[in-house]
C-alpha cells in the first residue's frame, strides 16, 4: 500500500516537471522573435548595401516588433527566381526575396509570391509616393504582387570627349534626326562609331514606345512587332548600321559593349542607369568623361523600367507573413530608398526619396543620375505576361537576324508574330 | 647519312610537342595575366600579352569578396568526406562485382553502369527534394551523400581487381584470412595506383563542382569555394563582369588541384601503365 502510494507520488512528480519544462518552452518559444529569411542577389556593393537594410532593421523595427532578418545572395535575378521555384515546391522558400520586375507577374499567376492587396488596404499602405510605372511593374491581373526596390532604366550614354573632338553638343541629341546627324559627325570627324549597340529586348521595348506603339499590346495577348511602326523603329537603326556609322552585336556579344566603352571605340551607347558608377569610373581610369541624357524622342519620349522588386513568399505562417509585410514596408520607406539609391546607382523608388537633401545633393553634383529619374514620366512598365519570357527570346532572335545578319525585316518579324502571339496566348 | 634522315621526324616531332605545349599552357598563362592586369586594361583591345603595371589588389579583393577561408575549409571538408566515402563504398562493391558470382551480379553491374550515362542536371530537381525531406538543405550531408559511391569507380576498380590471379586469393584463403583481410592486404595494396588514380579524379571533380554546391546550399555556411568564385562575377551587380577579379579567384581555387597532382602524379601514370599487365 505504502509503496504504490510512492509509485503515484513519483508519477505525478515526474509529471509535474514534464509539464513545467514544456511550460517554459513555450514561453521561451514566444519570447523568440520570428526568423525571416531574405534572398538577394548580386555580390559586391548590392550585397554590403542588404547587409546594411538587414543589420539596420533588425536592430530597430526588428527589435521592437520580435523579427529577426538573416539574409543571403543567391546569385543573379535568375539564380534567385529558379532556387525559389525550387525551395518552393520543396516547401522551404525563402520568406522575403527579390525578383526581377519582368517576372513578378508569373511568380504572382504561379501563386509562388503573396498577394499584398488585402494588407496594403488594412495598414492605409501609401502607393501613390512610388513612381507609378513601377507600382504597374508589381501588379498582375490588376493584383499587387510586390513592392518595387531597385528600379532603373535603359538612358543613353555618351562619351563627351569623343562627342567634342566631333564638334558636337555634349549635352546630346534630343531626337531620333538629331541622333543620326549625331553618328554620321562622329564617324566622318572621328572615324569611330556614333553608337554600340548589342541587340536586346528591352531596348526594342524603348524604341517601340517611343514610335507610338509598344511591344505587346495593351491586353498583352498579342505582340505589335510585325507593325509598320515597328519596322521603321528598327530599319532606322539598321539603316545607320549599313552606312556605317554605328556597330550593332548580336545579343550575346553584349559584353563587347564594355570593351568598346573602355576603348573609346564609340560615341554613345545605351545602358540601365544602374550602371552610371561603372561607366563614369571607366571614364576616369580611359581619360574621358560620361554624361547621360533621355534615350532620343520619336513621337515620343519613352523607356522600359526595369531592375527589381521586393516580394514575399506566399508559403509560411501567418505570423512570418505579417513580419515579412513589416520587413517590406520598412525597406521600401523613403529614407531606406535615399540610402539604396545613394549607395547602388539604381533609381529612388519613391517621390519623397527624389526631393529629399541627399539625393538633390547628389543631383547637383551628379546631373547624370537625375536623368533616369526625370525619364520615368515617359517610363513604362515591362510586360507582365508570364509568357513573355519564353517570347522575348523569340523575338531577340529575330532582331538578331535583322541587325546583324541582314535578314529581311518583314519576314522575320511576321514570322515572329506568330510565334509569340501563340505563346502569349496559351 | 643516318642523321639527315632523322633530322625532319626530329623537328617535326619539336614542333608538333611545341604546339600541343602551347594549346595546354596559354590559357593558363592568360589566366595569371589577366589576374594581375588592372581593370582598364583587361578590357583594352586588341589584348596586351604581358602587363608593365601588374595589379595585386585583385587577389585581395576576390579574397574579400565572399568568406574566403570558410569556403576554403568547406571545400576541403566536403571532398575529403567524398573520397572518404566512396573509398568505403567503391572497394567492396568492386571486389564483390570483380571475384564473386551471385544472382543478379549482372543487372546489378549493368545498373551501375548505366548510372554513369545519367547527366547530374536531370537527377537534380528529385535528389534536391530528397534532400529537402531529411531537412539537410544547406548541411554537409547534401553535399556528400550524393556523391557518396562512384559507378565509374566501381567500374574501374573492378577491372584492377580482377587481374588479380585466383591462386593468391586461395593462398591466402587456405591461410584462414577472412575476406576483410583479404581486402585490405592484398586487393588494396595491389590496386593502389588505380585507386590513388581514382582518388584524385574523384578530388579534381568535386573540388571544381559548381553544381551541386550551388543547388543544395542557400547560405554561407557549407558553401564550397567555386561557388565563391562563380560570385565574384556579380561584384558589379551584373553591370560589367570584373574578369581580372575572377581570373585571381580562378588562380587561387586551382592551386591545390595541381599541388595534389603533383604529389598523385607518379602514381597516376604507374596506374595506367599497369592496367594492362598482369
Amino acid at each position: 500500500m505504502a509503496r504504490s502510494l510512492e509509485i503515484r507520488g513519483a508519477r505525478v512528480f515526474l509529471a509535474a516537471i514534464v509539464l513545467a519544462l514544456l511550460g517554459a518552452q513555450a514561453l521561451a518559444a514566444q519570447a523568440k522573435p520570428i526568423e525571416l529569411n531574405y534572398w538577394y542577389a548580386y555580390s559586391g556593393v548590392v550585397q554590403e548595401t542588404n547587409e546594411t537594410l538587414i543589420k539596420n532593421f533588425n536592430e530597430t523595427v526588428g527589435k521592437q516588433k520580435g523579427i529577426h532578418v538573416t539574409g543571403a545572395t543567391q546569385g543573379t535575378y535568375s539564380d534567385v527566381q529558379q532556387k525559389v521555384q525550387a525551395a518552393t515546391i520543396a516547401g522551404n522558400p525563402p520568406n522575403v526575396f527579390v525578383l526581377e520586375m519582368g517576372v513578378t507577374g508569373m511568380l504572382g499567376m504561379n501563386g509562388i509570391t503573396e498577394q499584398l492587396d488585402s494588407r496594403v488596404a488594412a495598414d492605409k499602405f501609401d502607393l501613390s509616393d512610388f513612381q507609378q510605372a513601377l507600382v504597374k511593374s508589381c501588379k498582375y491581373d490588376g493584383k499587387l504582387y510586390g513592392l518595387p526596390f531597385m528600379p532603373s532604366n535603359l538612358i543613353l550614354y555618351m562619351n563627351t570627349t569623343l562627342l567634342k573632338q566631333a564638334g558636337l553638343d555634349p549635352a546630346g541629341p534630343k531626337t531620333w534626326d538629331d541622333f543620326a546627324r549625331y553618328c554620321k559627325t562622329i564617324k566622318e570627324k572621328t572615324g569611330l562609331y556614333g553608337l554600340t549597340l548589342a541587340s536586346n529586348i528591352w531596348f526594342l521595348e524603348g524604341i517601340l514606345l517611343e514610335s507610338g506603339t509598344s511591344v505587346l499590346s495593351d491586353d498583352e495577348k498579342s505582340t505589335n512587332i510585325n507593325t509598320k511602326m515597328a519596322y521603321d523603329a528598327v530599319k532606322f537603326f539598321r539603316d545607320l548600321k549599313d552606312a556605317g556609322y554605328i556597330r550593332i552585336m548580336a545579343s550575346a556579344d553584349s559584353a563587347k559593349l564594355m570593351s568598346d566603352v573602355t576603348n573609346q571605340k564609340a560615341g554613345m551607347w545605351f545602358y540601365t542607369t544602374a550602371g552610371i558608377t561603372t561607366f563614369m569610373g571607366m571614364g576616369k581610369n580611359a581619360g574621358f568623361s560620361v554624361n547621360t541624357a533621355f534615350m532620343p524622342k520619336q513621337v515620343s519620349y519613352g523607356t522600359s523600367a526595369g531592375g527589381s522588386n521586393i516580394v514575399i513568399s506566399s508559403k509560411g505562417t501567418k505570423q512570418e507573413k505579417d513580419a515579412a509585410w513589416e520587413f517590406l514596408k520598412w525597406v521600401t520607406a523613403t529614407e531606406q530608398t535615399v540610402f539604396v539609391s545613394s549607395k547602388t546607382g539604381y533609381m529612388p523608388s519613391r517621390k519623397t526619396a527624389i526631393e529629399s537633401p541627399t539625393m538633390k545633393a547628389l543631383y547637383t553634383a551628379l546631373p547624370q543620375f537625375k536623368v533616369a529619374i526625370d525619364q520615368m514620366a515617359y517610363a513604362d512598365g515591362r510586360p507582365m505576361n508570364p509568357a513573355y519570357t519564353e517570347a522575348s527570346f523569340v523575338i531577340t532572335s529575330a532582331l538578331d537576324a535583322v541587325w546583324v545578319n541582314g535578314q529581311n525585316i518583314e519576314k522575320e518579324f511576321a514570322e515572329a508574330q506568330k510565334a509569340v502571339d501563340k505563346l502569349l496566348r496559351e | 647519312m643516318i642523321r639527315a634522315r632523322h633530322a625532319i621526324p626530329l623537328t617535326g616531332r619539336l614542333l608538333v610537342s611545341l604546339l600541343i605545349f602551347l594549346v595546354y599552357f596559354v590559357p593558363f598563362y592568360w589566366m595569371a595575366l589577366t589576374a594581375i592586369k588592372s581593370k582598364g586594361e583587361m578590357l583594352q583591345f586588341p589584348p596586351t600579352f604581358w602587363t608593365a603595371h601588374p595589379s595585386w589588389d585583385n587577389f585581395a579583393a576576390a579574397f574579400g569578396a565572399f568568406p574566403f577561408w570558410k569556403y576554403l575549409w568547406n571545400s576541403i571538408l566536403v571532398s575529403g568526406s567524398i573520397i572518404l566515402c566512396q573509398i568505403f563504398t567503391v572497394v567492396p562493391a568492386a571486389y564483390a562485382f570483380a571475384r564473386y558470382r551471385f544472382k543478379g551480379s549482372g543487372i546489378f553491374f549493368g545498373l551501375t553502369l548505366a548510372s554513369v550515362m545519367i547527366p547530374p542536371q536531370l537527377v537534380f530537381l528529385p535528389v534536391f527534394l530528397l534532400m529537402n525531406r531529411f531537412g539537410l538543405i544547406n548541411h554537409y550531408a547534401s553535399l556528400i551523400l550524393p556523391q557518396a559511391a562512384s559507378a565509374f569507380g566501381i567500374f574501374m576498380l573492378r577491372q584492377t581487381f580482377r587481374q588479380v590471379p585466383e591462386e593468391v586469393l586461395e593462398a591466402a584463403r587456405m591461410d584462414k584470412a577472412s575476406e576483410l583481410s583479404i581486402i585490405t592486404r592484398i586487393m588494396i595494396p595491389i590496386a593502389m595506383p588505380t585507386i590513388s588514380a581514382l582518388g584524385l579524379i574523384t578530388f579534381i571533380g568535386t573540388w571544381n563542382d559548381y553544381f551541386w554546391p550551388l543547388v543544395l546550399t542557400t547560405s554561407d555556411a557549407v558553401r564550397t569555394l567555386p561557388v565563391g568564385v562563380a560570385s565574384l562575377k556579380l561584384l558589379d551587380s551584373g553591370i560589367s563582369i570584373p574578369y581580372n577579379v575572377v581570373m585571381a579567384g580562378n588562380l587561387i581555387l586551382i592551386i591545390p588541384v595541381l599541388l595534389i597532382y603533383l604529389i598523385a602524379q607518379q602514381r597516376i601514370t604507374k596506374a595506367f601503365t599497369y592496367m594492362g599487365e598482369k
